[in-house]
C-alpha cells in the first residue's frame, strides 16, 4: 500500500488471520467513537458520516498491514478518514479554493486587533454574554473544510500542530496558518453573531465609538 | 481543549525582553505551548509586565476553550458498529467475540 486508502492486497486474498483481526478490533475499532465524531464535523451530516466512518475502516483493515504496531491507531484512522473524506469531495467536484497564504504571525496579530476593537465597541465581555457554543458549531460548519479539519484536530481533538500536519497531510506551517486563520474567522463569526442576536445594541456600539473619538 | 501553560525553567536573567507586536505575534503558539523554552519564557515576562497585551491573550484562551467544548459527544453506537463489522466480514475479517458488543472507549 503507498498510502492510505490505497491497498496493494486485501485481506480476503490472503489467509485468515484470527490473531491479526483480534488486535484489529482491539486496536482500531475501538476508536469508532472517536472517528464517528471527527467524521461528523467532517460532513455535518450523519448519514454521510456513518457511510465515512464505514469505508475509513474498511480501508483500514485492508491496510491493516501497513499499521505499525506501537503507533497511534486513532490518528491513523484520522488520517484515512480525511484523505477519504476529501477523496469524495474530489469525485463530486466541490472542492473548495484553498487560501493558505496567511501569515501566522499576522493571523495572530489581527486576531488581537479583532478584540481590541471589539473591547472598544463595548463587545469585550462576549463569552459573559451568551453560550456561544451553537454559534461555534454554526461557525465551523461554515469555515472551509481544510480550516475546519485543523480546528477539528487541534482544539477538539487535542492533537500537536506536528501531529496534525500528519493527519492532515500538509506541513506543519500549512496546518498552523491554516489553524490561526480558521480561530480569527471563528473569533470575528461570534462577534457578527452576537451583534446579528441584538446581544450588543447598535447604540451601544455608536456611544462607544463616538466617546473614543 | 484544556490549556494548561507550561511551567518554564529559563532563568529570568537569560530572557530576552520583547515588545508587545512580538508578544502578540506568538499568541496561539504560546497558548498551544508549541513554543520553545526559552520563548515561552520571554513571552511570560511580557505579560507579567504588560497589562495591554493581557485581555489578548486571556480571550484568545477563553476562546480556545469554548471550541473545545462544543465538541460534539458521539456515544457508541451498535447500529454503526455492527454495520461496520459486516462490511469488514465481508473483506474476510473474523470477530473475536461474535455477537458482542462491547460499548468502545468515548
Amino acid at each position: 500500500m503507498t498510502e492510505e486508502g490505497t491497498p496493494s492486497v486485501t485481506p480476503a486474498q490472503a489467509a485468515p488471520n484470527l490473531e491479526r483481526d483480534a488486535r484489529f478490533e482491539r486496536e482500531v475499532l475501538s476508536c469508532l467513537p472517536d472517528l464517528s465524531r471527527f467524521a461528523r464535523s467532517l460532513t455535518h451530516d450523519a448519514a454521510d458520516a456513518d457511510d465515512l466512518v464505514q469505508e475509513s475502516c474498511l480501508l483500514a483493515y485492508r491496510g491493516y498491514h501497513t499499521f505499525r504496531q506501537g503507533d497511534d491507531a486513532r490518528r491513523w484512522l484520522f488520517r484515512i478518514c480525511r484523505n477519504s473524506f476529501f477523496r469524495q469531495r474530489s469525485r463530486a467536484s466541490r472542492f473548495e479554493p484553498i487560501d493558505d497564504a496567511g501569515d501566522p504571525a499576522a493571523e495572530s496579530l489581527a486576531m488581537a486587533y479583532g478584540h481590541l476593537a471589539a473591547v472598544q465597541r463595548g463587545e469585550g465581555d462576549l463569552f459573559d454574554r451568551i453560550d456561544v457554543g451553537p454559534a461555534i458549531n454554526r461557525a465551523l460548519r461554515e469555515l472551509p473544510s481544510s480550516f475546519r479539519v485543523a480546528v477539528v484536530l487541534v482544539d477538539m481533538e487535542e492533537l500537536s500542530y506536528e501531529e496534525a500536519a500528519v493527519v492532515a497531510g500538509v506541513p506543519v506551517g500549512t496546518i498552523r496558518s491554516r489553524l490561526f486563520r480558521a480561530r480569527r474567522l471563528l473569533q470575528d463569526k461570534l462577534f457578527a453573531h452576537a451583534r446579528d442576536a441584538g446581544i450588543y445594541p447598535a447604540t451601544c456600539a455608536t456611544k462607544k465609538t463616538a466617546d473614543n473619538q | 481543549m484544556t490549556i494548561t501553560l507550561p511551567e518554564t525553567t529559563v532563568p529570568t536573567s537569560a530572557v530576552a525582553a520583547i515588545d508587545c507586536a512580538t508578544a502578540v505575534q506568538r499568541l496561539w503558539d504560546y497558548l498551544d505551548a508549541e513554543l520553545d523554552a526559552s520563548h515561552m519564557a520571554e513571552v511570560e515576562a511580557h505579560l507579567r509586565g504588560c497589562s495591554e497585551c493581557g485581555p489578548h491573550f486571556a480571550f484568545a484562551r477563553k476562546l480556545a476553550e469554548q471550541i473545545a467544548a462544543s465538541r460534539t459527544a458521539v456515544e457508541p453506537c451498535e447500529a454503526l458498529h455492527e454495520r461496520v463489522v459486516a462490511a469488514l466480514a465481508a473483506e474476510g475479517f473474523r470477530r473475536a467475540r461474535p455477537g458482542t458488543f462491547d460499548p468502545p472507549r468515548v
